[in-house]
């Protein structure tokens, strides 16, 4: 019989192995991973209009930044240096709020190497370098480097031009272990970072309100200074960029460190609410969804979001009466004050239940009463979220009043309808636990990015059309909800159809992007 | 219930995951699947439930195809995997799901449950604490296990129930599966690599090779050194 096994262990490698040796390997998962992701995207075409949609974008921001005089002199300014120093940390700020949205976390990449014999240190370190070439970071430059090329380095010499363009880099480096920094604090407590938020908001509402506008007068003085030759000055930038990398990465340490053991809490499990509730299919149903979103990180996740969305968001817009005026600003805030939970939680609906969709489908559960529970779910977080912000709209805007009852209908009889259609087309895994996934689009497709446009498009053509007679324009938009609700019992039908024609597709796709 | 297969096929790409001319389960009967790794067991469970979608033919239970008839699934009951469980629910919040969804209320459940105590005896029912996440992989199994019995079932289909069970366990879970065949009539539909508990369990064995059955047999006392003769000759 020949021997499967040899005994010269000594010549096995060494553990821990050399991380030079491993990042190679590392990098190829990575390279891997994201080759992957492009080829099993289902929809080819979604992805080519994506596509000609970034280069399109590329080349407007390149053409922008070398050109950038010309759209100062449309504003009616005519230095553009002066301009740009003046709004560059503003724009930094705003994109690192985009940044947090959509980049990933190096947490979630991290994971699939943590039982592997490698120092967490190294991996860690690694993973913050390579968070740094993320598009987040190339789109501002391909507007910054064409901008610097035109009206910097002719102008400034080559020392203060160098200090500029290495300080604007740096601040994007800032934004991104910054983001980094701030989803490890949003993984190891939650508390914290509403805390953190709420004081974030109070600021940049003190600001806006007193007029006192720190962030231009401090991106004046920082970018003035840089263009003067201020050594001191990089050296502030240098300095606060690796005090931000530091913290990020021993905030990135500690959640790993965290999450390998966490002892069981003591708690109370729902008996009085599923006493309650828990009468019949469909409340059952409605039931596991509350405990599946109020026990897990990433259902909970897009709860928070819902309520911030539908109410420190809404304060802001409803603040500046330029802004909340319009057709578009009328159907954004009409759409999310009431529809908030519909948009954001709605959208992965039964991906969410990828985890146990196979035994939802093997027993006894009736798929009609799958899509009632999920409805009933939808309508009740429009009219709780409705309630929850009317008290905001009679303060701030009474006159916007109306248009948020108009939107309550058409929220759960339109906006729940079209995300429902959405929710059906699901085929991939969520994990609900997987720590550090604030937005980690895991369960996305292109499908969820443009499905925005059925459910906003119609509402603002129809307030821009009849914008002389509003009125009119309201009651359309409640007719339109009312009616569609008042359908409901056609729709749980249609889509119980829909549901079992799907049944098997999903399952697929749920079992497969899990294994 | 009887399980009917008639021309079942299921294909991935050019690859037969499974290919089964005709089988008939009586009402009533014990029925193992054993196979190697691939050979097709759980795609055969699945395409029982329903959980799949088949490239040709169809399962019928009591005469009704799977497929287009839901009315089977009230009278039947399965645990194939961890996909059958809740992890975020406690035992008992897990089970009075599963109950609801067969129409019984909390009562009826906690009542039902008290067989199965022994078998799952790290928590008393009604008072459990652990999600289902936090449990071992041993206890998270036997708590699927439970919700696939404890509504007393016409219809059981188990993938692998004895893996991952401590020995205790294995008898216990034996015992509930022959008293359940006994009393109510349950036909059962086993799938195990553990040729010696299916044996023990089952009265009709049948061994899947690359999705085909290569053989079908009642149980019998040499049942057992059959099965470990025709995969030790299938090992050299």
């Amino acid at each position: 019989m020949r021997l499967l096994f040899t005994t010269d262990s000594h010549k096995r490698p060494r553990v821990p192995v050399p991380f030079v040796k491993t990042l190679p390997l590392i990098a190829r998962n990575q390279l891997r991973e994201t080759i992957r992701y492009f080829r099993h995207q289902p929809n080819p075409l979604a992805w080519m209009l994506v596509g000609i949609f970034a280069l399109a974008a590329a080349f407007s921001l390149v053409t922008a930044g070398l050109k950038f005089n010309r759209i100062t002199i449309l504003l009616g300014f005519y230095v553009p240096v002066a301009v740009f120093d003046d709004h560059l940390i503003g724009v930094l700020v705003s994109l690192f709020g985009i940044r947090f949205l959509f980049q990933r976390s190096p947490r979630f990449r991290l994971q699939p190497y943590l039982h592997l014999p490698l120092r967490r240190w190294q991996l860690v370190a690694y993973f913050q370098a390579t968070s740094v070439f993320t598009i987040h970071n190339v789109y501002p430059l391909l507007f910054l480097v064409p901008f610097w090329i035109s009206f910097i380095l002719p102008y400034f010499g080559p020392v203060p031009s160098l200090y500029w363009l290495l300080a604007v880099v740096l601040c994007l480096v800032i934004s991104t272990f910054l983001n980094n920094w701030v989803r490890s604090i949003l993984t190891n407590s939650e508390l914290l970072f509403v805390l953190l938020a709420c004081l974030v908001w109070l600021l940049v509402a003190a600001d806006s309100m007193l007029e006192t506008n720190s962030l231009n007068h401090f991106s004046t003085f920082l970018f003035s200074a840089l263009l003067n030759g201020d050594g001191v000055m990089m050296m502030l930038v240098g300095a606060t960029a690796l005090f931000v990398l530091v913290l990020s990465s021993f905030s990135l340490y500690n959640s790993l460190v965290a999450a390998t053991y966490r002892p069981v809490p003591p708690r109370r499990p729902w008996v009085h609410l599923d006493r309650l509730l828990a009468h019949g299919p469909v409340s059952s149903l409605v039931l596991l969804e509350l405990k599946m979103m109020w026990r897990n990180r990433r259902p909970r996740h897009y709860l928070i979001m819902s309520v911030l969305f539908s109410t420190a968001y809404l304060l802001f817009l409803l603040m500046d009466e330029n802004t909340s005026s319009g057709a578009i600003f009328g159907a954004v805030i009409g759409l999310f004050a009431s529809g908030g939970f519909a948009l954001n939680y709605g959208q992965l609906m039964f991906g969410w239940e990828s985890s146990f969709f196979d035994g939802l489908l093997g027993r006894n559960c009736k798929l009609a009463d799958l899509i009632k529970a999920k409805f009933a779910l939808l309508h009740i977080s429009c009219t709780a979220l409705f309630l929850f912000s009317l008290p905001i709209f009679v303060l701030l805007r009474p006159n916007l009043v109306p248009l948020h009852v108009a939107f309550l209908f058409y929220n759960m009889g339109v906006t729940c309808v079209l995300i429902m259609l959405l929710a059906i087309r699901n085929r991939r895994r969520v994990d609900i636990q997987k720590g550090g996934s604030f937005f980690n689009y895991e369960g996305f497709s292109a499908a969820h990015w443009f499905w925005l446009l059925p459910v906003a498009v119609p509402p603002t053509i129809l307030l821009y059309i009849l914008q002389a007679d509003v009125t009119t324009s309201l009651i359309v938009i409640s007719l339109v909800g009312l009616v569609s609700l008042l359908s409901m019992n056609l729709w749980i039908s249609f889509f119980a159809n829909r549901l079992a024609g799907d049944r098997y597709e999903m399952a697929v796709g749920f079992r497969a992007y899990g294994r | 219930m009887d399980v009917s297969i008639l021309s079942l096929n299921k294909r991935y790409g050019s690859k037969v995951a499974l290919h089964l001319e005709a089988l008939e389960i009586a009402s009533g009967q014990t029925f193992g699947l054993v196979g190697s790794n691939g050979a097709g067991k759980t795609t055969f469970l699945r395409l029982v439930l329903d959980l799949l979608r088949p490239t040709a033919g169809s399962v019928s239970i009591d005469g009704r195809n799977v497929a287009e008839s839901i009315d089977w699934k009230a009278r039947t009951s399965s645990y194939l995997d961890e996909s059958f469980l809740i992890e975020f629910l406690t035992a008992d919040e897990y089970l009075t799901f599963v109950g609801a969804a067969y129409g019984y209320s909390r009562r009826e459940t906690l009542e039902a449950l008290k067989p199965y105590q022994a078998f799952y005896p790290d928590e008393t029912f009604g008072e459990t604490r652990l999600y289902i996440r936090e449990m071992s992989v041993g206890n998270a199994k036997k708590v699927g296990l439970i919700a696939a019995m404890f509504t007393a079932p016409q219809l059981l289909v188990l993938d692998e129930p004895f893996a991952n069970l401590d020995p205790r366990s294995q008898i216990r879970l034996k015992s509930l599966l022959r008293t359940l065949n006994e009393t109510m009539g349950t036909t059962t539909i086993v799938s195990s690599h553990d040729l010696l508990h299916v044996t023990d369990v089952c009265k009709r064995i049948a061994i899947l090779e690359k999705g085909v059955i290569v053989r079908d047999m009642n149980t019998s006392e040499g049942t057992l050194i059959d099965l470990q003769r025709y995969f030790s000759a299938e090992a050299v």
